[in-house]
């Protein structure tokens, strides 16, 4: 007969996190999620035969005659589906009957002292798991009081609270902490969900538990994770705060730095130095600057709004590498003792894609540079640079360096030339094929009117670019005109520019 | 090859082949130095002639057998060399002992240097040897014979050491055993016997028959092939033996608890795991002998069968005193006489007489 | 964690009939390797070989180390000598009388039996015959031999008479050198028998040799110290092998596994030996060749003398990744054939590479016990194996390991067949460096 568990059963890890398997030597350390609903005291070997599946299995001190016997109890043990095999310590007992052990999915636990007592010990705690159950939740108690930040706090859960995998997961899915397997959570296991407020009282996020198995723990689980929430709270609160404050600390510090000495003024009792020690920065020796943007250049939420998701989410992926709100984007600046800027744009674009940040980034990074003036300097060309890049897909990264004349472009008023270009040419973006001789336009203006390398560019026939350029004259837009030459190109360029 | 070809005498020329089949069926000690041994015998041989090889219903009904063989320590007897008068001194002893002349000389068990003794006896004082033995293979105690299962009385005994003690028992046969043992401690670590005098009559029933044969055609093989598949074939027809598995040795020592007290020496264990993407794991648990073969945790072959170990390098039979960690080895199994199987049988020789508690495969099958 | 190979420059020397090879070997990669054809007299060719290795290490030499099996092998290089057994009664049997091995029977001129002997756990089994040993000492001494192998049942077990017996034997002849077994080791009475005739038979040979490498070693090479490769793969000192000359039988193979992994920048690996039409399968294990105490066969004869473990192969079998090497330069061709058939499985080490040589320098001391032991409890066996270790560690520490380097490599406990229950046969390898490293 096949008794399916009762879901008030431990588990095997259970057992020996907090029940009598504690003091025991386990042999291997998988397969410990099995229930564990009975317990037999065997003295023969037959004896396992009609064990009932799950049971835990204590081989009597009877029994051990060899290695061989263990071993002949842990197969009989498996054909019965046992949850585990507790048998008595014995010389021989090493690696081969460890290997066995992983290859029965049965795990083995030795004993020094008596095995009787020990089938006593996880007799009564099998029949009584409250008591073991009232243990944990006293011990996470204490931990929970010890720990600061979410993450110390889920990894309590984590590693205290046998067959649980945990996460504090945000409202849009995404893993601010703990295992981040749980977010998928898989069948054949139980979650258990409780909210988590925000600073502002609204819920903000979600503690979840996955319990492997039946869930024996189920309720158990849910009153440790309430017991969380109000230590992850607070964490979450503080943390929130100290990354506004430090933000506006580090936005004025960064003033400071940037202002050219002999304009400064109303700073003068702030001598650069100790403005970037007291904030742990160095500006000393050869440094990049890098800028972050917002990849889109549709309006959205300010700078202000974005700091602390922006600044949490780099710190996470970059440490403790500064980032400084400013008031197109977030500066930044790195070591450049032995790297070039092209390096660092590898790094940081692989970074800006991983990076859980609230929107998407690109950047711009500046060219390596001595001391505080130079940081000056290539702060200011990673910021040129970072506009380059906007309109790009998140993570994209312009250098400075590469970037040559088209400055120039970068620093357009893009978004209001293409409006003005709207105006201008309304006639032609009235067609219904206007992406296409628009972009048209723009690759013969870029080839200096050459329809053949235009043709080449756009992967075209050089018939249908004549073609082309035929009807944009039908709109009346004259290409050959000298002194219509650069704004028709800007206008193109800007209508191209601008996402469509 | 005839897998039950009869060898009719053992001469000069037959001892290196009855050398080597005596090491494949005293597994335990298979390897240990008995260069003295295969010069002394076949010495003994060239100066008294080839021994008459006879089967039990050869003989005439009455004549007076007696077996011969060592009880003791092979580690002891290479420290400690018999002087070369033991066989003739313990059957004649026993002849005294019985007032009567023995007739012919049949193996205690036909395994090791036990094979040879009776060969020397016999030479020694001009009398057959019985194509037969009483196990088929070592067993620890003296009185685990088909001999003794057929009821055949294991004393009067008698028996010598390399110091020339000279001893007789009258006792039954476990007490006879017992005693045995405890003289050994003080002989020097074997003693020489001379024990289950009887009629050949009895002897049809109550060996082994064919054991001096085999182990001389299983000599021939295994002095003669070269190659590893050559020998695992000729071993599967000239005793039955199958490879339970190959591998390496990754475990050797003591194992559980002390033996039983009636068993002399400790177990001790020794684990072979293959080299198949399985990589199944062969325990073989011993005490003086290959008992059990445990093959992830399913017993596969237990005592009174033949448990040994064959070097895949050396193409040489493996004693458990030789055996080392990282050794190549083939683990086969030869199933013992059909006597062993029966339910007498399995009591005085099978896995509960060494203490161990399982059921033989025979038994759990019947 | 990985062996690392000894750091510092060693030279590895092997000395054959006509000619020698130096390995120059600098923080376990082979650098240099010169050889010298000579005459068999020639010192001065063989220290200006070590001169100019010397010369191309980057610092000091530390040490040096001699490979000398093949000039030591009897019974070409060895004197005859008598022999002298004690057993509690003399055999019958010529046979038994004898050594089964026809060669030591030509190593041993004259034999004699006397009463005496204990067995395996020190037993006395019969009185020492103190007067029969020496009329047999006498006898040899006037008979023209000059020294005596002792060889009493039990040694291993209790000393006892072969000390009394050469005490009383050096009272009568003072000029007989003596061997005692139980100095030599080992479990089996004729197989320490064989390797104490070796012994004595090998004696002067070995001081003859070993002087002329200490010479050469202290022109050659300043401050440098000669070290003598020994059949289990590890090192003993000038003064070991001229007292022992067996342990330095078979060094050539044991140090040509070494090399062979050494070469491949490899401690741990399975490597054939090719030499002649022969293959000899080894394991090199964290920079130690796979050795048992007593598996050394010379001429049929088993030698109670640890030795690294090579078992002939026939053909090649695919198997676990292998290293093929040749001894000598003539078994280049075999060993390239074996390679091949291998296939994939199978690197081969550069036949111009001479493995024995810059095995040598792999070499470190090394130190064995084999006893038999009894023990009651389990536990009262592992006070005894504990005990037994920290022996094998100051045998060790003796053998010119430096003090804190000592490993033991194996411990073996194998239970006696048909013993007493509670016997025990012990065997313990240990080995230690000579230079800093752990």
């Amino acid at each position: 007969m096949n008794r399916t568990p009762s879901t008030q059963a431990l588990t095997v890890d259970a057992l020996v996190h907090y029940g009598p398997l504690a003091n025991t030597r386990a042999l291997i350390d998988d397969h410990f999620d099995q229930l564990v609903p009975h317990v037999s005291l065997v003295s023969e070997l037959d004896q396992i035969r009609s064990c009932a599946p799950h049971t835990a299995v204590v081989l009597h001190q009877s029994l051990t005659h060899g290695v061989w016997a263990v071993e002949s109890a842990m197969r009989l043990a498996w054909e019965r589906a046992a949850a585990c095999v507790v048998t008595p310590a014995l010389p021989g007992i090493g690696e081969s009957t460890a290997h066995l052990a992983q290859r029965l999915r049965t795990p083995v636990f030795v004993v020094d002292g008596d095995s009787a007592q020990c089938a006593l010990d996880l007799a009564a705690a099998i029949t009584n798991p409250d008591a073991l159950r009232a243990k944990l939740l006293a011990r996470c108690a204490v931990l929970f009081s010890e720990r600061s930040g979410a993450r110390a706090i889920l990894g309590v859960i984590n590693t205290e609270v046998p067959g649980v995998s945990a996460a504090l997961v945000s409202g849009d899915g995404q893993v601010l902490a703990g295992r981040s397997t749980v977010a998928r959570s898989g069948a054949g296991s139980r979650q258990v969900r409780v909210e988590v407020p925000g600073p502002d009282g609204q819920p903000w996020a979600s503690l979840v538990a996955e319990v492997a198995g039946a869930g024996p723990l189920l309720d158990t689980v849910r009153t440790i994770l309430r017991l969380a929430c109000v230590p992850l709270a607070a964490a979450v609160t503080q943390q929130r705060l100290e990354l506004v404050h430090n933000s506006a600390r580090a936005g004025a510090a960064l003033d400071v730095l940037l202002t050219d000495g002999s304009r400064r003024v109303a700073y003068s009792r702030d001598a650069p130095d100790d403005v970037a020690s007291e904030l742990g920065w160095q500006v000393d020796g050869r440094h990049i600057g890098v800028f972050l943007r917002v990849a889109t250049s549709e309006a959205g939420p300010d700078v202000e709004t974005l700091t602390p998701g922006v600044v949490s989410a780099w710190q996470r992926e970059f440490g403790d590498r500064p980032l400084v709100p400013r008031s197109g984007g977030w500066a930044s600046w790195w070591p450049a003792e032995s790297r070039a800027a092209g390096d660092v744009s590898g790094e940081l674009g692989l970074g800006l894609v991983r990076m859980r940040s609230p929107v998407g980034l690109v950047a711009g990074i500046g060219e390596p540079a001595e001391q505080l003036a130079g940081l000056r300097e290539s702060l200011a060309q990673a910021e040129l640079a970072s506009a380059a890049a906007q309109g790009s897909t998140a993570g994209h990264v312009e250098l400075f360096a590469e970037l040559g004349e088209r400055l120039v472009l970068a620093c357009l008023p893009v978004a209001e030339l293409a409006r003005s270009a709207e105006v201008a040419l309304a006639d032609l973006l009235a067609a219904s094929d206007h992406r296409t001789l628009v972009t048209t336009l723009a690759a013969v203006l870029d080839h200096g009117g050459s329809t053949g390398q235009a043709a080449a560019q756009l992967g075209v026939h050089r018939n249908t670019v004549l073609g082309r350029l035929e009807r944009i004259r039908a709109h009346g837009i004259d290409v050959d005109r000298p002194d219509r030459r650069l704004a028709l190109h800007l206008a193109a360029y800007a209508l191209a520019t601008r996402a469509p | 090859m005839n897998g039950d070809a009869r060898v009719p005498e053992i001469g000069p020329d037959d001892v290196d082949a009855l050398v080597a089949g005596s090491e494949f069926f005293g597994a335990s000690i298979a390897g240990s130095s008995v260069e003295n041994f295969r010069t002394w015998t076949r010495e003994v041989l060239e100066r008294r002639g080839p021994v008459p090889l006879v089967e039990p219903g050869e003989l005439d009904a009455d004549t007076p057998c007696a077996a011969v063989g060592i009880a003791g320590s092979m580690t002891a007897i290479v420290e400690l060399p018999p002087a070369g008068d033991e066989p003739a001194t313990v059957l004649t002893a026993l002849q005294n002992q019985l007032g009567r002349a023995v007739g012919a000389v049949m193996p205690m068990n036909a395994a090791t240097i036990n094979a040879l003794f009776p060969v020397l006896a016999a030479a020694e004082l001009g009398l057959p040897v019985v194509d037969c033995d009483g196990m088929g293979r070592i067993l620890p105690l003296i009185n685990q014979t088909s001999y003794a299962l057929a009821g055949l009385p294991l004393t009067p005994l008698t028996a010598t050491s390399a110091v020339r003690d000279l001893v007789s028992i009258d006792a039954s046969a476990p007490r006879a055993e017992l005693l045995i043992r405890a003289m050994l401690n003080t002989a020097g670590g074997w003693m020489l016997c001379a024990l289950y005098p009887t009629e050949a009559r009895n002897l049809v029933t109550a060996a082994i028959p064919g054991s001096m044969s085999r182990v001389v055609r299983v000599g021939r093989l295994l002095t003669g092939a070269t190659d590893h598949d050559g020998i695992v074939l000729g071993l599967r027809e000239t005793a039955n033996a199958t490879v339970l598995g190959s591998g390496r040795v990754v475990e050797l020592g003591p194992s559980g608890k002390r033996g039983a007290p009636t068993q002399p020496a400790n177990p001790t264990t020794v684990v072979v795991r293959e080299e198949r993407a399985d990589s199944r794991l062969i325990r073989l648990e011993a005490q003086n002998e290959l008992l059990l073969a445990v093959i992830d945790g399913v017993l596969a072959t237990a005592v009174p069968d033949l448990l040994c170990l064959l070097d895949r390098n050396s193409l040489r039979m493996k004693g458990l005193e030789r055996v080392g960690l990282g050794d190549e080895v083939d683990v086969l199994a030869v199933p013992a006489a059909p006597v062993w199987h029966s339910p007498a049988g399995l009591e005085l020789a099978g896995p509960a007489a060494f203490g161990l508690p399982v059921r033989h495969p025979k038994e759990r099958d019947g | 964690m990985d062996y690392r190979w000894p750091v510092g420059s060693r030279i590895g020397m092997r000395l054959r009939h006509d000619s020698a090879t130096a390995a120059l070997v600098v923080d376990g990669s082979p650098t240099d390797q010169s050889h010298v054809q000579f005459d068999g007299a020639g010192e001065r060719a063989l220290t200006t070989l070590l001169r100019q290795s010397c010369a191309r290490a980057p610092g000091e030499v530390e040490s040096v180390a001699w490979e000398l099996s093949e000039l030591l092998v009897p019974p070409e290089h060895a004197e005859r000598v008598a022999a002298l057994r004690i057993v509690p009664r003399p055999p019958v049997s010529d046979a038994l009388r004898e050594h089964p091995s026809p060669m030591l029977r030509t190593l041993v001129g004259q034999r004699a039996t006397v009463r005496g002997g204990h067995d395996l756990f020190g037993m006395e089994l019969a009185p020492v015959d103190l007067d029969a040993a020496a009329r047999a000492a006498r006898a040899a001494a006037d008979a023209g031999f000059a020294a005596l192998a002792v060889t009493a049942a039990g040694s291993a077990g209790s000393p006892d008479h072969e000390r009394a017996v050469a005490e009383r034997v050096l009272d009568a002849v003072p000029w007989l050198r003596l061997c005692l077994s139980h100095e030599v080791g080992g479990l089996g009475l004729l197989q320490r028998e064989a390797a104490t005739v070796l012994t004595a038979a090998l004696q002067p040979r070995a001081t003859d040799l070993v002087g002329r490498c200490e010479r050469i070693t202290a022109a050659g090479v300043r401050r440098g110290v000669a070290w003598f490769a020994s059949g289990d793969g590890g090192r003993v000192s000038a003064e070991r092998l001229r007292s022992f000359p067996v342990t330095g039988l078979e060094a050539g193979n044991a140090v040509g596994l070494l090399g062979a992994a050494m070469v491949s920048s490899t401690a741990t690996a399975s490597v054939v030996l090719a030499a002649g039409d022969r293959f000899a399968a080894g394991q090199v294990r964290d920079g130690l060749p796979h050795a048992a105490s007593d598996v050394m066969e010379l001429g049929g004869m088993r030698l109670a003398t640890p030795q690294a473990v090579l078992s002939p192969v026939s053909a090649p079998a695919v198997g676990e990744p292998t290293i093929v090497a040749a001894v000598n330069e003539t078994d280049a061709a075999a060993a390239r054939r074996f390679r091949a058939g291998l296939g994939s499985a199978a690197t081969l080490v550069d036949p111009g590479t001479d493995v024995v040589a810059v095995g040598c320098t792999a070499t470190e001391p090394t130190a064995w016990l084999d006893l038999v032991v009894s023990a009651d409890t389990p536990a009262e066996l592992r006070r005894v194996r504990t005990m037994m270790e920290d022996r094998t560690c100051t045998l060790l520490a003796s053998g010119g390991a430096r003090p804190g380097t000592e490993r033991v490599v194996s411990s073996a406990v194998v239970p006696l067949s048909f013993l007493r229950s509670g016997s025990y046969r012990v065997v313990i390898r240990a080995s230690g460096r000579l230079g800093g490293q752990a």
